[in-house]
């Protein structure tokens, strides 16, 4: 945006006043929220112990709000804003002005479920920061040129991130847990996309999903609450609100993700020689239409975590060879719209134990045997582990929080995939989550559910299993067939 | 720039994957960082964000060498000047105590800090002979968090984490290695005080001490080895550390050769401890809401207990840094990694603070050379180590053509030893003295955005006392920044970008070597 723009928009903050909700109410302590009458949210973290501030603004966007044909270009409009145009110098003015104001850090990214984008610098130069953000967010116009060099560029980040290891296995579950909708879990979308991508179809992208009433702003460091809310005012006040891109939300995905077992493995050359890994993926509680299982699946999660508890040890007396407790694991991923459970392990590789008889037993005995126990008998956790898990959960979240910087990125995922709500409430929800909750979020994301069982292996273990593999019913992934719009 | 896997880690969120972010091994989880490491992918267009122990203009990456004191540049020792209120405060909340034996601590109090931190390091033991004992300490620092003699194994694990805490070994730097522990600063003090009660006496060397207690802790020393060999920057690094400095303390292996971590046993590792391992070797840090004279009497009895062993340790000598161009094969590495080490000024001078703000041009020089109007690369970086013979490097990552980002590299190199950089008015290149008032401003930004955490701060002040300084040379670096004027970055910028010598190690597979064999 030009500087003709900008003091156009220092006008219009002058006539738009910002309401504060509940300003240092938020019940989190050094956490002010506020709201613009654009929609525009605001939170300010306070924390003078580093004369530096983290500033970031998010987007509900990103690959869920895709088509088939519009997957990718999330990113690429991602690309755009830090590409400028060419009256700006294009990204050798980006760059200029980063250093102009002291920007030390900064990035954008593009995930299945939001857009963020965000910079660390010297605490006295927020107002510059936010000012870089409210210029260049939403691109006045999207020039040929500057389209097809974004173009060029991307796709060769994508090209390149298609190829890792780990891109195509999560590519390969999300085909299959995913699969009546899969464009909305592949924020790097298709080559075919990218490359037919119009300065229309960008600007579509912008005044669609790229409005206040779609977007957070979030500042911490060493900063007054009521300075940045001002800065935010003359920043961003003239921008004005669409109509609301989430008013008719998604279909949901299906759960079950998957019709029957699903099995699958992936020869994967991250994986050294010797060690192959196990994993059960379930589609899991969407914080979008089920917050309060999403609760429950953490509690879960640490309450099998435990090192010493009997999960851990029944899954390692029952799989022979697991490479040893810690690498026993399950997590769930919480998302607004494409929630996960993972139950894994990893296991050293041995031809006199197959490893498709392995994944076998692994299943039965984490899910048959154990979650079913579980389930059944109230004295598998008691009192006392409940307790440990929340102050285990608690713990962990007081480490991530730790830092302005941790909690700015935090708050901003948080916001995206749920609500600013949800994180300022997380620990009251907890403390009211218990045995009841529990038992039904085992019922309905395990017990009630369907998996997919996918193996990693080195190739040269895959190799020499490739035949007991087929014959248990393996799929082979690779990369020409993990990603869903390949057959 | 990011494309974001699609998933992350909710409010369960584990310590380990917040120790994996900082590039960091939890105990007893390293093949879990390994398989699982990457969760966020770096920036292409600024130095990875993890940027613990690393310096303006640098990566995580401070653990690895690098080049040698400017023989151009004689360093200017720093000038009087009236401290800044910044830093006074920053001073007043650090406090240095010597321990018995020549060990020392440093506290920096943050009160009101939900979590403390602390680094329990050994300095100057950290590589060894030569020999089949590579790691030998390096594997009984990790083996305290198993306890001291008569411990049940375990239990201090479980302590740590029943607080709320974790326990993560780590290369510190090339003067050190160490023990990190996180903990809520009610739980810190007694935790630590568990683990430096094992110096004197560790489980380990107990003859019943089990033997699958330290078949895991090697287990995880393979695995890391085992990563790192197929890290191509790691690969080019340790080319440099073999080949150019080889004959430097900082060519040893701390973390153990393959062979060594095949053939060591815990008795070995117990004798090589007791041997080697005395108090004037220990340094801590700590920061968090504690007081810095209760924490000294409370590990005062372990520490002498420990006794001294000998001389306290020398920091190392500046490394020798020389013109070369070393070629390591990685059939199947994703493009080429470049890395090439220059000179580097004394820590405790003004051209050290002068060369970090030169370093920050350098990146976004380096950024448009390479990822301008041509993708050259995906990644582009500078880095200053803060170790006791200091060096700067440029790193590459994932070029497509090692001879062109070699060519970008030297290109960027000349443009801003030559008195440029990128213009602040977006029209290109300009002379720098315009713009050195804003890459200060990044240069500290860029200082304390990697020393955000209570473990971040530990590690630098950790750093410090490691190569031979009272912890408080971070903080001093704000005012030393602030005072940098542009003849002082224009005269480094000619002395070590443009005149001193570079050695460069290339990591790619075999054809994008070749042209450089012709």
């Amino acid at each position: 945006m030009k500087r003709t723009m900008l003091a156009v928009l220092c006008a219009f903050a002058l006539l738009l006043p910002i309401v504060p909700l509940a300003a240092d109410e938020t019940g989190y302590p050094g956490l002010y929220r506020y709201k613009l009458d654009n929609g525009l949210e605001l939170y300010v973290y306070r924390d003078n112990s580093l004369p530096i501030a983290r500033v970031e603004i998010c987007f509900r966007a990103g690959a869920m709000a895709q088509t088939p044909d519009t997957a990718g270009l999330f990113h690429l409009y991602e690309h755009l804003v830090f590409g400028g145009d060419a009256a700006n110098g294009g990204s050798a003015g980006v760059k200029a002005a980063l250093a102009t104001i002291g920007a030390a850090e900064w990035n954008g990214g593009t995930s299945a479920e939001r857009v963020d984008y965000w910079l660390t610098l010297p605490s006295s130069k927020v107002t510059e920061g936010l000012r870089f953000w409210a210029d260049r967010l939403r691109p006045a116009d999207f020039s040929p040129a500057d389209l097809e060099a974004a173009k060029s560029v991307v796709g060769a980040e994508v090209k390149a991130y298609e190829a890792t290891p780990e891109a195509i296995y999560q590519a390969a579950m999300d085909k299959r847990l995913f699969a009546k909708y899969p464009w909305r879990r592949d924020p790097a979308g298709t080559d075919a996309a990218i490359k037919a991508a119009t300065p229309e179809a960008m600007a579509a992208i912008r005044d669609g999903w790229f409005v206040p009433n779609n977007a957070a702003v979030i500042v911490g460091g060493d900063v007054d609450p009521e300075a940045v809310r001002a800065a935010v005012a003359s920043a961003f006040a003239g921008w004005k609100p669409g109509p609301d891109p989430w008013e008719r939300p998604n279909p949901p995905h299906p759960r079950p993700g998957v019709v029957r077992p699903t099995w699958m493995v992936y020869p994967d050359t991250s994986l050294p020689e010797g060690v192959a890994l196990v994993e059960m993926r379930y589609r899991a509680p969407d914080l979008g239409a089920d917050p309060k299982a999403s609760y429950a699946a953490d509690l879960w999660t640490t309450l099998v975590a435990d090192p010493a508890g009997r999960f851990k040890a029944a899954v390692m007396k029952g799989v022979p060879r697991l490479y040893g407790v810690d690498p026993v694991s399950a997590y769930y991923v919480s998302q607004r719209e494409g929630g996960t459970l993972s139950i894994s392990a990893y296991f050293s590789v041995d031809p006199s134990l197959p490893a498709a008889s392995r994944a076998q037993v692994f299943k039965e005995t984490a899910r048959g045997i154990e979650i079913t126990t579980m389930r059944s008998s109230s004295s598998y956790f008691g009192a006392a582990d409940y307790e440990a898990a929340r102050d285990r959960l608690e713990a962990a979240r007081r480490l991530s929080l730790e830092t302005a910087s941790d909690l700015v990125s935090s708050l901003a995922w948080w916001w995206a995939e749920a609500s600013g709500d949800y994180f300022i409430g997380y620990d009251g929800a907890l403390a009211k989550t218990g045995p009841a909750e529990v038992n039904a979020f085992i019922d309905t994301y395990i017990l009630r559910n369907l998996e997919v069982i996918a193996l990693r292996m080195n190739p040269a273990d895959y190799e020499r299993e490739r035949k007991s593999l087929s014959a248990a019913g393996f799929v082979t992934v690779n990369q020409t067939n993990a990603y869903w719009w390949q057959k | 720039m990011i494309l974001f896997e699609n998933k992350k880690m909710g409010p369960s969120c584990s310590a380990s994957s917040a120790a994996r972010r900082r590039g960091a091994a939890p105990l007893g989880a390293a093949l879990m960082a390994f398989i699982l490491a990457a969760a966020c992918a770096s920036n292409p267009a600024t130095p990875p964000s993890a940027q613990a122990g690393a310096m303006p203009g640098s990566t995580a990456d401070a653990s690895r060498p690098g080049g040698g004191k400017t023989p151009a540049a004689p360093a200017v020792p720093p000038r009087p000047a009236a401290m800044s209120p910044w830093l006074q405060k920053a001073l007043a909340s650090l406090s240095t105590r010597e321990l018995p034996g020549r060990a020392r601590l440093v506290v920096r109090r943050t009160p009101g800090r939900p979590l403390a931190a602390a680094e329990l390091c050994i300095v100057g033991q950290a590589g060894g002979p030569q020999s089949g004992e590579d790691g030998a300490i390096a594997l009984g620092l990790a083996l305290l968090s198993r306890g001291k003699a008569g411990d049940k194994p375990g239990n201090l694990i479980r302590s740590i984490t029943e607080a709320g805490g974790r326990l993560e070994f780590k290369e510190l730097s090339y003067d050190a290695i160490a023990l990190e522990l996180v903990a809520p600063p009610d739980a810190l003090p007694g935790l630590l005080s568990a683990l430096t009660d094992a110096l004197a006496d560790p489980a380990f060397a107990s003859s019943s001490f089990p033997q699958a207690e330290f078949d895991a802790v090697m287990k995880d020393f393979r695995i890391r080895r085992l990563r790192e060999s197929r890290d191509p920057g790691l690969r080019a690094s340790d080319r440099l550390r073999s080949d150019i400095y080889r004959d430097h303390p900082y060519s040893a292996q701390p973390l153990g050769s393959e062979g060594s971590l095949l053939s060591l046993t815990c008795a070995q590792v117990a004798a090589a401890w007791k041997a080697r391992v005395g108090s004037e070797c220990i340094a801590v840090s700590i920061v968090g809401d504690l007081d810095a004279e209760a924490l000294s009497a409370l590990l005062s009895p372990a520490i002498g207990r420990l006794g001294v062993r000998g001389p306290a340790p020398v920091p190392a000598p500046a490394l020798p840094i020389k013109d070369a161009l070393l070629l390591e094969p990685m059939p199947g590495a994703q493009g080429a990694y470049l890395r090439v080490d220059f000179a580097a000024p004394d820590r405790a001078s003004e051209d050290y603070a002068a060369l970090s703000v030169a370093l920050a041009m350098l990146d976004d020089v380096l950024m448009e050379e390479l990822r301008g109007k041509e993708i050259l690369a995906y990644g582009a970086y500078t880095r200053l180590s803060f170790a006791a013979a200091p060096s700067a490097s440029i790193i590459v990552t994932r070029a497509g053509s090692a001879q062109a980002a070699k060519a970008g590299i030297e290109r960027s190199l000349a443009l801003v030893a030559g008195g440029s950089c990128l213009a602040l008015d977006g029209s290109g290149y300009a002379p720098l003295a315009a713009a050195v008032e804003s890459y200060k401003a990044r240069t500290l930004a860029r200082l304390y955005a990697g020393g955000e955490s209570a473990a971040d701060m530990a590690e630098y002040l950790a750093r410090d006392l490691a190569a031979g300084g009272d912890g408080s040379l971070w903080f001093r670096l704000a005012d030393r920044i602030n005072a940098v004027r542009a003849e002082d970055v224009l005269r480094l910028a000619k002395a070590s970008l443009g005149a001193s010598p570079r050695a460069w190690a290339i990591a790619a597979p075999p054809e994008l070597l070749a042209p450089f064999s012709r």
